[in-house]
């Protein structure tokens, strides 16, 4: 091929492309000129498809539009529980928009728009089995000559006359004198089949009206509304023909309120509308440069079904009155931005640290969901312990997949979305779909959580088997639901922008501060204080306080550590209080003997004190694992109730622990702070607080406590404890609600689940913190993968974190505390810090700056940038690399300086 | 596969293998499997990683089209990956990092094309054979690295009709080759074992086939049976073998559905089961009675699909449920890993195993995905302690172990592992903790037999000046009556002394309301020592004792309720403080009031069930009779058992028979006893005492039944009644 044919080939391919896309351009620049705009912003327009509801966002400084949805997908779809406990799907865009079952309102800044999803009426309900002679003519004159036709031929005109003195004509299987009196059935057409139409008429009459159980049953009285008055009945007729029949009245604007007008003239009912419908609203706003989505789930409509019902299960039936069908679910603009295949891109979701599902096709593959502050600790699915025990011998990690930020993301080419759930957060799951041919992510969310209960014993014999029923949370959520989508655009457009921008939106808004930072890396070390075991003690077996690490061996421990180099000692102190890690009910706090007395433990307070280790002793304000008597707990009293209405229990350590109803954290906080006070310190670890979120499901809606309001319940009491007591607070997780009360965060999720929908696992979170909150991973020592969890540590910029204990590491051997497999402080000492050094002397110094750049390298090689151009590159191949003039060993990570390493 | 004995420097190094082609660098993602291993109970115990998956290689996208059902993996010795794409007929060459190196579709057979059918099985030979076992063409077919034909060994010869089972069809899946050349072959549905052939490919016979010893009670049963009955009978097959590996000592790793085995050439089962217990996977634990010390198991929580024997008899098993369980020659479980599902490192249906030097390979038929997992340093100090063991470098193993215990106190063999070093250095104490920990029950018994005889001797002057020094104080006391000094020296000045004198006055001469009770209840008192006293010169004169009990009032009610209290004392006693050696139960779950009621409950049904039965048939005794005379048979269980208790914590396990003499002879010496009470109280002949015996023990029996039917019974109306009751709430 010559060069002059070869450059022409690919001007041409090239012209082509351009038409194709230009071409690709043009439906979508008329769907947006279809369009009415709503609300203007500085940067942001709304515009709204009146006759659809669909709705647009145009980004005025870069041009580009975001619609709710594409053509013929829903805005909003919904599921709900029917009798039967079938969950059943329903959305706007088939159940609602097209049998005009909506209206679009303005209001300020925006539109609304009000559904009634679930189709009110059926085609049948739009023609009339009886219809006076009168009112056909109006219909039949609106129509076409071929659709007169099909209507006068499924229809019978008859009406009833005095007969005189005629005698009745007998018709077999009839009480003439009852039925007729002193008429007879005449029919202005001598073709017409009078006597079949009488039949009909009876049926009519049969199913139509109350109280007539049979045909025999009918009177005269029933059908005097024909007597002198000409009237159509209704053949019976194929399905097809009535279908033209539905389609002619539907065209003559015959609506089912015209059909009972009809009906209501012969004594007859008219067609019952649907009940299942459910009225579902939802508000479109410019904010600012925001696009923000609103439902107000107090104005959700959803039925009331007074009717008597046989529940049928495999092995009984069981009679029920329902009462309603619960909505469970509203999906939130499922397919808002929605990406295609051809499209380059990924879904952003906040599993772990932050995970990316990038655009491909998966067949089969389910859609990914993760909740937003975890599993509801009061709605734990419990199923049988043997069955658990084969699958997963010991506790799964799975149930630590959780979503500490309310926030998702789209990229598609190189723009992107990124929305952060500002309410309804705590009832959110994060649901992203990739694998099918529009890539979605979006926030669902459950108005009304459901358990299960059984309603009879599982025997383990047939018959009277374990039938399961749902029950559910006796009201339904009645705040608001408001999602805000900001638009990022060119470079920010990905995962690192996301963060920053979820950085300077907490930042706005006061969540994150800006602190004085010391100029080491904090070194994070858990210390474990008392466990329990079982101990015969003359005889009598009984749980035990075991000291691990009395008062003065913690600093011994912190002693050592300074000694060896480790400075700027973080110290959380775990099972310090009477009973240990499982401690009492702490409305009063009392010191564990065995770890020693007042004066050491004040001793020990004020050594940390004048070192300047930070002292965050550790108690569960939430979990409560034993008690005493007279101290304010009851088990049925106080403690959270599942959806059936059972005691609420976790049972994760072998042990199990009661959880707290969240209404009465409040009160427990009341008499623990002043003890607490007592031992003067003002820095507290309250476990689980800001990390676990539960609800208290109890029968009446008075004391019952959604998720939502124990969210609010939570950050009132963090609230309480950091502004208001001036606690310094170490938090674990941590969701998102606990940041603006956090001064350290540890346990932070540095790696996602092993979710097989997951392409890779982003720093997402870390970028949000760093440089103004201090935080770290879970205890490396105890990290599946030792090596492994220091890099990703490395990676994230988080410090260094150790659960260590004084005494010989054997002793949790064979206790319920034998998950601390590799925590003697002996064993760890030395290599934590060498390792401290090390990180310290690359990373002490960025640590009050903000990550602005992450990216893979290559396989296996990550690289982390820092505002002052500090690289961070992490090898967690096998091989050693050269990246630049870099090399960085195998399972291992190199710090540089600036400059951009692809010139080398 | 064979594999060579990796050097401790080999074990330390990082292995510089890795898949670099295919996909999923799952470096972010969590690890979706939990790591575990068994404790002595039988319970998980979490433990670190000890292979976290490092790639995932799609073995459609190495260049080879899409595969179709591969069903067997094998790692040549120069570490190429051989997979046996067995839809498609072909074996696949890779290089360790995954790309490919040829396929291998047909080959030359004397000059015509011949291709594979279904091939199931391959091995390879250190020198580089591959023998494929071409499962439709009934035959192995062998070929060199190149793929070119060698050999073709078709079915055993008809000619060995005795051995051949009629119409027995060959079909291998599995083959191995052990280094005499002697060929073992895998036939599907051949339950006769595994097929043995020369080098030559001559069929020698079946090897490895698994007994069918019937048990007592079968033979029982087969003779009742009729002929057809019994020719029926005799269809019920031994297992068949699935997957066949050969290891270090070139001894076969073979393994059946439920079990493991390692057969030595001959064929029979060699395999070491002393780890707490057999190679089984998971299992079903159907009962964990701590305080009984019993574990019961159920298998069949584990399928076992692969073998893949590694260095120094350690072996790796993968199972159906996608977990690989892997165990040390002692048959201890090392660790776990993997799992079922479609994250990276999970599988959907896992059909082989095999290991590339110190990684592990596991190939998912349903996926055509080839999973690769690397060692955590955790595993790295697991195997270098047991290698290091078995070069006889004790101390550097010891060391290893020390290791393991920094990542994982849970680990029970690590502190046996300690022991024995310890116990080599004659550090006898802190190696029979190590031991203890361990639950090692056998080297702790060693190393305290050590210990013992060490202190002993240390300590001679000290315990035979103190012997002699008691016979002296026993002679001086005979010759000068010590009951006279005793008096004259300790009593007499107590008494004299002015409190003592003033008591015994005011009990004297007291009037009062509160001195008469004292003194009742001092008369009392001194009259139940004596009864209690009494039961001494019963138990060695049971005739005329129990006589003299009954008719002399030499006994009473509360004599005996002293002895029974003393019994369930001595039974807590033995249960909680008997030597580590001969506690088999976990003293920590002890119940107190389970252990008082495992007393009471047998006597008291016994006492009331036999005077029952008495009543009825003229026995003279009372209740109370038969309450009294059953607690005073019961007395030698305290004269033996608590010297047993004690003495149980300065025995070795060779001594633990003393123990047990003791424990059973006390329990046989209360049997005779109470069967010359029950003639005395009751009046009856032997025979008729034996009889009435026995019918009481079947009468408990009876009640024992219709108390437990009655318990679970109202234990469903309960649950029943709670059903209805949450349906009422709930639904109405």
């Amino acid at each position: 091929m010559g060069v002059r044919k070869r450059i022409l080939f690919m001007v041409l391919v090239i012209l082509a492309l351009a038409g194709r896309s230009a071409a690709a351009q043009q439906p979508v620049d008329a769907r947006l000129a279809s369009m009415d705009m709503v609300a203007e912003g500085d940067t942001l327009a709304l515009y709204i498809d009146r006759t659809n509801t669909d709705v647009a966002v145009h980004d005025k400084r870069t041009g580009r539009t975001w619609y709710s949805n594409p053509p013929g997908q829903p805005a909003l779809s919904i599921s709900y529980w029917n009798q039967v406990d079938e969950l059943l799907v329903m959305n706007t865009s088939k159940d609602s928009v097209p049998y005009g079952q909506f209206e679009v309102t303005d209001i300020d800044g925006g539109v609304r728009v009000d559904y009634r999803i679930g189709r009110e009426w059926k085609d049948a309900d739009y023609v009339p089995v009886v219809i006076s002679a009168e009112r056909m003519n109006e219909v039949i004159s609106q129509l076409s000559s071929s659709d007169q036709k099909a209507v006068l031929d499924a229809y019978t005109e008859i009406s009833l006359v005095d007969r005189g003195s005629e005698p009745p004509v007998e018709i077999s299987g009839l009480n003439i004198e009852k039925l007729l009196g002193p008429y007879k059935v005449v029919s202005s057409d001598p073709k017409a089949k009078t006597t079949t139409a009488l039949w009909a008429l009876l049926r009519y009459v049969r199913d139509w009206s109350d109280g007539v159980p049979s045909t025999e049953a009918v009177t005269l009285g029933h059908i005097r509304g024909l007597v002198d008055t000409p009237t159509y009945v209704m053949n019976d007729i194929p399905a097809f023909t009535l279908n033209r029949v539905i389609k002619a009245f539907k065209s003559a604007g015959f609506t089912p309120q015209s059909v009972t007008e009809e009906h209501e003239r012969y004594g007859l009912k008219g067609p019952s509308r649907s009940l299942e419908v459910f009225g579902v609203s939802i508000e479109y706003a410019i904010d600012g440069d925001d696009f923000v989505v609103r439902i107000p789930v107090s104005d959700v409509t959803y039925p009331f079904v007074d009717q008597e019902a046989w529940i049928t299960r495999s092995s009984a039936a069981f009679k029920v009155k329902a009462t309603h069908l619960p909505l469970s679910e509203i999906n939130v603009l499922p397919y808002f931005g929605c990406g295609t295949k051809e499209e380059q891109g990924y879904a952003f979701v906040p599993d772990g640290p932050g995970a990316l599902l990038r655009f491909v096709d998966r067949a089969g593959a389910s859609k990914y969901g993760i909740r937003v502050y975890g599993l509801d600790m009061a709605n734990l699915d419990i199923g049988p312990a043997w069955q658990k025990r084969l699958v997963d011998p010991v506790k799964d990690a799975a149930e630590k997949v959780q979503a500490y930020l309310p926030v998702f993301g789209l990229k598609r080419g190189d723009s992107a979305f990124f929305a952060i759930i500002e309410d309804g957060d705590a009832l959110a799951r994060i649901v992203a779909d990739v694998s099918s041919s529009f890539k979605s992510v979006y926030g669902a969310f459950t108005v009304t959580p459901n358990g299960k209960t059984s309603i009879a014993k599982t025997t383990g014999h047939e018959g009277w088997g374990a039938a399961q029923i749902n029950v559910y949370q006796s009201r339904m959520y009645q705040g608001d639901i408001r999602v805000r989508y900001a638009f990022l655009e060119g470079e920010n457009a990905d995962y690192v922008g996301m963060a920053h921008h979820y950085q300077s939106y907490l930042l706005e808004r006061g969540a994150l501060t800006k602190k004085p930072v010391s100029k080491d890396l904090p070194f994070f070390l858990q210390v474990v204080g008392a466990i329990t075991a079982r101990r015969s003690v003359f005889g009598i077996v009984r749980n035990i306080a075991v000291p691990v690490t009395t008062y003065e061996q913690a600093i011994q421990i912190v002693e050592e550590l300074s000694a060896a180099g480790v400075s700027n000692i973080q110290l959380e102190y775990l099972g310090w209080t009477k009973g240990g890690i499982r401690h009492y009910y702490p409305s009063k706090v009392h010191l564990e003997p065995v770890l020693g007395g007042r004066a050491e433990f004040d001793r020990l307070r004020d050594y940390l004190k004048a070192r300047g280790v930070g002292f965050y002793p550790d108690i569960s304000l939430i979990n409560v694992y034993v008690t005493s008597l007279f101290d304010g707990f009851t088990v049925s009293g106080s403690s959270a109730r599942r959806p059936d209405r059972m005691v609420a229990t976790i049972d994760d350590d072998g042990m199990g622990r009661y959880v707290l109803s969240p209404g009465l954290v409040d009160d427990l906080i009341d008499s623990f702070l002043p003890s607490y006070r007592g031992y003067g310190i003002d820095a507290l670890s309250p476990r689980f607080l800001g990390q676990q979120l539960s609800s208290d499901f109890r029968e009446d809606p008075q004391l019952l406590i959604d998720r939502q309001q124990s969210r609010q319940i939570m950050e009132e009491q963090l609230k309480r404890l950091r502004v208001d007591s001036g606690m310094s607070l170490m938090l674990s997780g941590v969701n998102a609600y606990a940041l603006p009360y956090a001064d350290v965060v540890v346990d932070m999720p540095l790696s996602c689940s092993s979710s097989n929908l997951l392409d890779e696992s982003v720093p997402f979170y870390p970028i949000v913190l760093h440089g103004y909150i201090p935080y770290a991973g879970e205890p490396v020592n105890l990290a599946g993968d030792y090596r492994r969890s220091i890099l990703q540590s490395v990676e994230a910029g988080a410090s260094l974190h150790y659960e260590l204990f004084f005494s010989s590491p054997s002793v949790v051997k064979d206790t319920p505390f034998n998950y601390l497999f590799g925590a003697g402080y002996r064993d760890w000492l030395e290599e934590a810090a060498q390792l401290y050094e090390q990180v310290n002397a690359l990373l002490g110094q960025v640590q009050d700056q903000r990550i602005v750049g992450h990216r893979k390298v290559m396989d296996d090689v990550y690289e982390t940038t820092y505002e002052d151009g500090t690289r961070v590159l992490v090898n967690y191949g096998r091989k050693d690399v050269v990246i630049g003039d870099v090399r960085v060993a195998a399972m291992d990570f190199a710090v540089y300086q600036g400059g951009n390493h692809d010139a080398h | 596969m064979r594999l060579s004995i990796n050097k401790l420097i080999a074990i330390t190094l990082l292995s510089l293998s890795a898949l670099t082609v295919g996909t999923a660098a799952p470096t972010c993602a969590g690890i979706p499997y939990p790591s575990y291993t068994y404790n002595i109970w039988g319970e998980a115990v979490p433990a670190p990683q000890a292979y976290v998956p490092l790639r995932v290689l799609d073995l459609n996208s190495v260049g080879a089209g899409a595969l179709k059902d591969p069903q067997d993996i094998v790692v040549g010795s120069d570490r190429t990956i051989y997979v046996l794409d067995t839809g498609n007929s072909r074996i696949l060459c890779l290089t360790e990092d995954g790309s490919l190196v040829r396929v291998i579709s047909e080959f030359d057979n004397s000059g015509s094309a011949d291709r594979f059918r279904n091939p199931r099985g391959l091995f390879v030979t250190d020198e580089g054979e591959i023998y494929v076992a071409d499962t439709g063409n009934a035959r192995l077919v062998i070929l060199d690295r190149h793929g070119n034909l060698l050999r073709i060994y078709g079915p055993p010869s008809p000619k060995t009709e005795g051995i051949l089972p009629a119409n027995f069809q060959y079909r291998p899946i599995k083959v191995v080759v052990n280094p005499l050349g002697q060929i073992y072959v895998v036939s599907l549905d051949a339950y006769d074992g595994l097929l043995e052939f020369d080098q030559k490919g001559n069929f020698q016979g079946f090897v490895g086939a698994p007994k069918v010893t019937p048990s007592v009670a079968e033979i029982f049963w087969r003779r009742l049976f009729t002929k057809e009955q019994r020719e029926q009978s005799a269809l019920i097959l031994p297992v068949e073998y699935v997957t066949l590996d050969i290891d270090h000592e070139g001894f076969m790793m073979a393994a059946t559905a439920s079990e493991i085995k390692r057969l030595n050439p001959g064929g029979s089962d060699v395999l070491v089961r002393n780890g707490f217990f057999d190679p089984i996977g998971d299992f079903v634990v159907s009962s964990v009675s701590r305080e009984q010390g019993i574990v019961t198991l159920t298998a069949g929580g584990t399928t076992w699909v692969d073998i893949a024997a590694r260095e120094v008899g350690i072996y790796s098993a993968l199972s159906s449920h996608g977990r690989v369980f892997t165990y040390d020659s002692n048959g201890n479980l090392l660790y776990t890993f993997g799992t079922i599902g479609d994250s990276i490192g999970a599988f959907r249906d896992p059909v082989a195993i095999d290991s590339l030097g110190n990684d592990i390979l596991v190939l998912d038929r349903r996926s055509s995905k080839l999973t690769l997992f690397g060692p955590t340093e955790y595993q790295r100090a697991i195997h270098a302690a047991i290698e290091l063991y078995e070069m006889g470098e004790y101390e550097l193993s010891a060391d290893a172990w020390e290791t393991v215990l920094r990542f994982n106190v849970n680990y029970d063999q690590a502190y046996s592992g300690i022991g024995r070093s310890l116990l080599r250095q004659a550090r006898y104490v802190e190696a029979m903790a190590n031991f203890r920990l361990g639950y090692n029950r056998k080297d702790y018994s060693y190393a305290y037999s050590k210990y013992r005889a060490d202190t002993i001797t240390d300590h001679f002057s000290v315990i035979m000046t103190g012997f002699v020094l008691l016979v002296i104080a026993t002679w001086l006391a005979k010759r000068y009556h010590g009951g006279t000094l005793i008096r004259r020296w300790l009593l007499d000045p107590l008494r004299r002394s002015a409190s003592a004198q003033r008591a015994t006055l005011w009990l004297r001469r007291g009037e009062g309301r509160t001195a008469r009770a004292v003194r009742e209840v001092l008369a009392w008192a001194a009259q139940t020592y004596a009864c209690v006293s009494y039961a001494l010169y019963v138990i060695f004169h049971p005739m005329d004792g129990f006589w003299d009990l009954k008719h002399e009032k030499r006994g009473n009610a509360s004599g005996a309720t002293v002895i029974l209290a003393l019994v369930v004392a001595t039974y807590i006693y033995l249960r909680q403080y008997s030597g580590f050696l001969f506690t088999y139960h976990d003293v920590s779950r002890l119940n107190l009031g389970v252990e008082i009621m495992s007393v009471l409950v047998p006597f008291g049904l016994w006492v009331v069930v036999n005077w029952a039965l008495t009543t009825l048939t003229d026995g003279k005794g009372t209740l109370k009779d038969v309450y009294v005379t059953t607690a005073y048979a019961l007395t030698p269980v305290i004269l033996l058992c608590l010297p047993a208790t004690f003495l149980s914590n300065y025995m070795t396990l060779q001594e633990g028979t003393y123990y047990h003499i003791m424990i059973v002879g006390s329990l046989i010496w209360s049997i005779i006893l109470l069967f010359f009470g029950m003639m005395n109280v009751h009046e009856y002949s032997g025979v008729k005492t034996l009889l009435t015996g026995a019918v009481t023990v079947v009468g408990i029996g009876t009640f024992l039944f219709i108390a437990l039917t009655l318990f679970s019974v109202c234990g469903e109306m309960v649950g029943l009644l709670s059903g209805i009751y949450r349906e009422i709430t709930f639904r109405l």
